[in-house]
């Protein structure tokens, strides 16, 4: 247990439309939050005297994007709860905003606190008594108990089949080059140091593949973000009233009617889908539009799925061409609206960028084509393919396999630039150790067993 | 009874590598120091292969000569051919390893024992241990003499009980034929210490005229100035190096080993002490791996003043017979002449949870015991102990604080941790993937390392001690000057460097950065920059590796840092196991068994979860508040 790091974690229980509370403790407190929080009268954190609050609004420190608008609560070591210097953040955007939050923390260096650390980290500074200490040991030992249970659910899923495939991978690696480190003159069969990319590229691109569905399995969790776009009138609204069921944005035939987005969630067979409708893309001197715009384009980035609708009675148009250059096609559907009319849209334009059932064809206003809209979302979010089984969706394994990653990232590319054996294995045995956070798995288990039971060793 | 007059401040029991480490290191502090062997013509004797070092191996040899041992010193003077492995994989994982020449190594250390003022170097074959009141009092031998002391090391390798096994016979033995140590055995039994079997085997030796070289691949020694010992560090390389032979088994050996294997006392339940499983014997090896063809041996010459030759790769206890027929398949060894067989031997060893991390026994008070009788293999592992178990003897004698090396700190830190912490299913063979650290524990910098406890506790010597500063102060100036001087972007310099394949500057750097480069060596920078000094490798090398390798040893040693704060959270010796609240069963049973030293140690132990540490920091702390 180290105690001179930060640490921090949702103190409240996820839950959708609760205020949601983030604890950050240790000594870095103040400055991690100081990182990404920033307020109108440019009030630092660690300069806020004790027990005073701030509002302000957190945002990535470098594309300045906004995460939420929330209220931090400073205490300075050693008037705390744990007795160490202290921030809490208090969002009301609900649990997606927080978890970014989270997230940010942790890009920053802060640790994702285990269960109960905050409690320990009270006693042994000296903030609690005996008996409330040993109430937290038994806490500990029951959330070990349900961490292990639920460790065993992910047993099943194919999650950990991933891993445990890849930790064979590296433990196999490693037991390589242990062996011909310690026993340089022994003869090693069944494995080549040209077989040695191979495996480690593998690794990688599992452990990028069982990354890439994080935001995906996080979607699941909390809803899928599907924002609208298209040029003005296009029919943008229609189609969010339409998928909603009821009139809920306002539609007129005037171009710019949206101004600002407009968020509903609904349920598409079960799958929370969060709709977003966005004011129409087009280059405006308008400053009230132009701030839409400008939003829209970030919408873009946090997205999980976008639908980008034409209109089938205009032409393929500037604005058109340049919205489907924007928007990334792995996760975009192509929606051609207004299709009761006559079509003077020129479709060649599209079909470079997008496959036949990533195009949809729709009349909004008379609800046709919409049973397709869905079912290509559907399959968007959930796939078809094997390795669509694998869904991350719990932060603390997000992490892990993130860190293993970039060891084995470090590990292959050292090995490229001809790094020595001696410090491509302190890489591969960090990926094993992130990885061990999953599986259980400790490296300390001896190494030799590993050796001794793949090589024939002995002079 | 007769008891000797002179009483003695340290007895060491065998003169094996361990037990002339550890008297030599007690003679040197300043204790009067009795040595008993077996035999006097087996002094530093290397009953296995006669060879020392290698990857862990070498860098305990290396850790023990910046101690201020004698391992070092020895092996420098003997031998006859020496090798720099694993230099492609790394400076963390480069070692020495050296052909001795076992007669000379023999014969120089004992002349060394000999020679010291405050030892004596006597045979005796101790029969007791005597004890009272849980103290060490002394030993007695087989001929009935009484040497009183107030310490005693055990350093009895693998004469336990010692039984020597070659196919269906077995003799009552230690290696080589000596005399096996039965009674001592029972003595420390009834002294209340629990023992295992163990099991070791060594290969036939043969009569090296009778070999055709020509069919075998030659192996020959590395030149350039390559010495264990750092007092030797710039010297001039031994001449004359005698190569080794490198030759393989084949089906047809296989198949003879196969048809006899119901002969082999391996399968046949003769042998019930457990064998390494990194020296297997060849039976096992053909067992274990039936698609593999062929086995490496290695033929080593034992001497210069012998034929015999050690077959490296082939240790047996099959009948004699039957090492006879397979030996004559093997190419090159067609016509050989089989001088000794192999056998196997089975010995006890001590379970060394019952030992503290100072060696000194947990039952009896002033008793240590070093090598290979606490189940370990290998001379470098046993010098390693032998010589803390006489440090730690000689300053309890002086009333100071024991030497306990850390994981950090050295191999033999990790050897004597993994023992004492964990104890040991097999023999123990030091791997540098034991080692957490390895980036930090490199044969370059053991001086670094030790050398500076080394002189603390009185061991090293004036001489040794005048190096080290010397050395240090020059890495020091050179980095000092290569962190200063600038190297600014000028064609000329953009020439040379690309020329080494390595990128142009745009703005001028330090020569440290330009040293960071891997394509970049010392040789380089001397181009950059000729006014530098000229300086020893040895030097060069440890600058190289602390600059190429800063990030990842910087890394390892925040790593250690956290690693620190438990190993110097200190368990009292007091701690009564049934007092803290929330322990697990077999987590109170192993504290109470294992007697950890600090919390640390305790996490290591096999059996205890975080959670009873966590338990048991909550205890200390409540302690601590409430004294
Ligand atoms: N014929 C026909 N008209 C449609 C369809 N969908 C939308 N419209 C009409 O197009 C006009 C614009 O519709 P909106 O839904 O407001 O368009 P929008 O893209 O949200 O426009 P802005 O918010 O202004 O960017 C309205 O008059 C709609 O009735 C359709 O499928 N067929
Ligand atoms: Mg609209």
């Amino acid at each position: 247990m180290n105690r001179e790091d930060t640490i921090a974690a949702l103190a409240t229980p996820p839950g959708i439309g609760a205020l949601g509370i983030i604890r950050v403790s240790g000594p870095e407190s103040h400055k991690q939050v100081d990182r990404i929080f920033q307020n109108p009268q440019q009030k630092k954190i660690k300069e806020m005297k004790g027990y005073t609050a701030a509002y302000g609004r957190i945002c990535e420190p470098e594309s300045g994007s906004l995460a939420d608008e929330v209220v931090v609560l400073v205490m300075h070591a050693p008037h705390s709860y744990t007795g160490e210097n202290m921030v809490e953040i208090i969002g009301h955007g609900g649990p997606v905003p927080l978890q970014a939050i989270l997230e940010l923390l942790l890009d920053g260096g802060a640790r994702l606190a285990e269960p109960g650390e905050f409690t320990r980290r009270a006693f042994f500074n000296g903030k609690m008594d005996l008996a409330q200490a040993e109430a937290v040991v038994d806490v500990i030992e029951a959330k070990t108990r349900q961490g292990l249970q639920l460790a065993l659910d992910q047993l099943e899923g194919s999650l950990s089949r991933l891993v445990k495939a890849s930790s064979d991978r590296l433990w196999e690696v490693l037991a390589y080059c242990e062996a011909s480190i310690d026993f340089p003159e022994d003869e090693l069969d069944g494995m080549s140091l040209e077989d040695f990319e191979t495996y480690l590229k593998r690794v990688e691109g599992d452990l990028e593949d069982a990354l890439a569905t994080y935001s995906r399995g996080k979607a699941l969790r909390e809803g899928v973000r599907t924002t609208i776009i298209g040029r003005p009138n296009v029919g943008k609204s229609t189609l969010l009233n339409a998928l909603l069921g009821e009139e809920r944005a306002l539609v007129t035939s005037v171009p710019g009617t949206t101004r600002d987005s407009v968020e509903e969630i609904i349920n598409l067979d079960g799958i929370p889908l969060r709709l977003i409708d966005t004011a129409g893309l087009r280059e405006t001197e308008d400053e009230v539009e132009k701030l839409g715009v400008d939003r829209t384009l970030k919408l873009l980035e946090r997205s999980d799925l976008i639908l980008a609708v034409l209109d089938s009675t205009t032409g393929f148009t500037a604005e058109d061409e340049k919205m489907l250059e924007t928007i990334p096609p792995g996760k975009s559907l192509v929606v051609v609206n207004k299709i009761d009319l006559e079509e003077k849209i020129d479709l060649s334009r599209i079909k470079g960028h997008f496959s036949e059932d990533e195009i949809l064809f729709i009349s909004a206003r008379e609800g046709q084509g919409l049973a397709n809209v869905r079912a290509a979302i559907k399959k968007r979010i959930i796939g078809t393919s094997e390795k669509e089984g694998i869904w991350v969706s719990n932060l603390r394994h997000e992490r892990a396999l993130k860190g293993a990653l970039k060891s084995v990232q470090a590990a292959r590319e050292g090995w490229e630039q001809g790094v020595t054996m001696d410090l491509v294995v302190v890489d591969i045995r960090g990926a094993l150790h992130c990885l061990g956070q999953i599986t259980g798995e400790t490296i300390s288990q001896d190494i030799s067993r590993e050796i001794f039971s793949r090589f024939c060793i002995g002079k | 009874m007769f008891v000797y007059p002179q009483s003695y401040q340290v007895i060491v029991i065998g003169a094996g590598h361990a037990g002339c480490e550890a008297a030599l290191s007690a003679a040197k502090m300043g204790f009067k120091t009795l040595v008993l062997t077996i035999d006097l013509d087996h002094v530093a004797f290397m009953p296995c292969n006669p060879s020392l070092g290698g990857p862990a191996k070498g860098h305990i040899v290396r850790e023990i000569d910046a101690l201020g041992g004698e391992m070092g010193h020895n092996i420098d003077a003997t031998m006859i051919q020496v090798r720099m492995l694993n230099t492609r994989k790394g400076p963390a994982v480069q070692a020495l390893r050296a052909q001795a020449d076992k007669k000379k190594y023999h014969l120089r250390m004992k002349k060394v024992l000999e020679e010291e003022s405050n030892l004596d170097l006597k045979q005796g074959l101790v029969t007791k241990i005597l004890v009272e009141e849980g103290k060490i009092r002394g030993v007695e031998t087989a001929t009935g003499i009484k040497y009183l002391g107030q310490k005693v090391i055990l350093t009895t390798g693998t004469f336990l009980r010692g039984r020597i096994i070659i196919g269906e016979k077995t003799f009552e033995a230690g290696p080589n034929q000596q005399l096996s140590a039965k009674e001592l055995s029972r003595s420390l039994q009834e002294n209340g210490f629990t023992l295992k079997r163990f099991k070791t085997g060594t290969p036939p030796r043969v009569l090296g005229r009778t070999i055709d070289y020509e069919k075998t691949e030659p192996q020959p020694g590395h030149s350039g100035s390559l010495f264990f010992s750092f007092m030797h560090e710039g010297r001039e390389g031994i001449q004359g190096q005698l190569p080794c032979h490198l030759t393989h088994t084949n089906p047809r050996t296989h198949a003879i080993i196969n048809e006899n294997i119901h002969r082999a006392p391996l399968f046949s339940g003769v042998i019930e002490g457990t064998g390494p499983r990194y020296c297997p014997s060849i039976e096992d090896k053909v067992v274990s791996f039936p698609n593999k063809n062929s086995h490496q041996i290695f033929i080593e010459p034992e001497s210069l003043s012998t034929q015999e030759m050690y077959l490296s790769g082939l240790p047996t206890s099959l009948p004699e017979d039957v090492q006879f027929s397979f030996l004559r398949t093997i190419t090159g060894l067609e016509r050989v002449d089989m001088v000794r067989p192999g056998y196997a031997i089975e010995y006890d060893v001590i379970d060394t949870r019952q030992l503290n991390l100072t060696l000194e026994t947990m039952h009896i008070e002033g008793l240590f015991t070093a090598g290979q009788v606490n189940g370990t293999s290998g001379y470098e592992e046993a010098g390693g102990q032998g010589l803390i178990a006489g440090i730690n003897a000689a300053l309890s004698l002086k009333g100071e604080a024991p030497l306990i090396l850390d994981r950090a700190q050295a191999y033999i830190g990790v050897l004597i941790d993994d023992l004492v912490t964990k104890g040991t299913e097999e023999p123990y063979r030091m791997l540098t993937s034991r080692a957490e650290y390895r980036l930090l524990l490199r044969q370059d910098n053991a001086d670094q390392r030790l050398s500076p406890l080394g002189r603390k506790i009185g061991l090293l010597s004036d001489n040794q001690w005048k190096l080290f500063q010397e050395k240090q102060q020059e890495i020091e100036m050179v980095l000092g000057l290569l962190e200063k001087i600038q190297v600014k972007p000028t064609p000329e310099v953009n020439e040379i460097l690309q020329e080494k394949g390595s990128g142009g500057l745009n703005k001028p750097v330090s020569l440290k950065e330009i040293f960071r480069r891997p394509e970049i060596t010392w040789v380089d920078l001397l181009d950059l920059e000729p006014e530098l000094p000229k300086i020893r490798k040895g030097v060069q090398e440890q600058l190289e590796t602390t600059i190429k390798y800063e990030g990842y040893i910087e890394r390892q040693k925040r790593e250690i840092e956290h690693f620190k704060k438990l190993e110097n959270k200190l368990l009292p010796d007091e701690i009564n196991y049934e007092e803290v609240p929330n322990l697990r069963t077999e987590a109170r049973e192993k504290l109470k068994a294992v007697r950890p030293r600090s919390v640390g140690q305790a996490g290591r132990i096999n059996g205890v979860s975080p959670a009873d540490i966590t338990s048991l920091l909550i205890f200390l702390e409540r302690k601590k508040r409430n004294d």
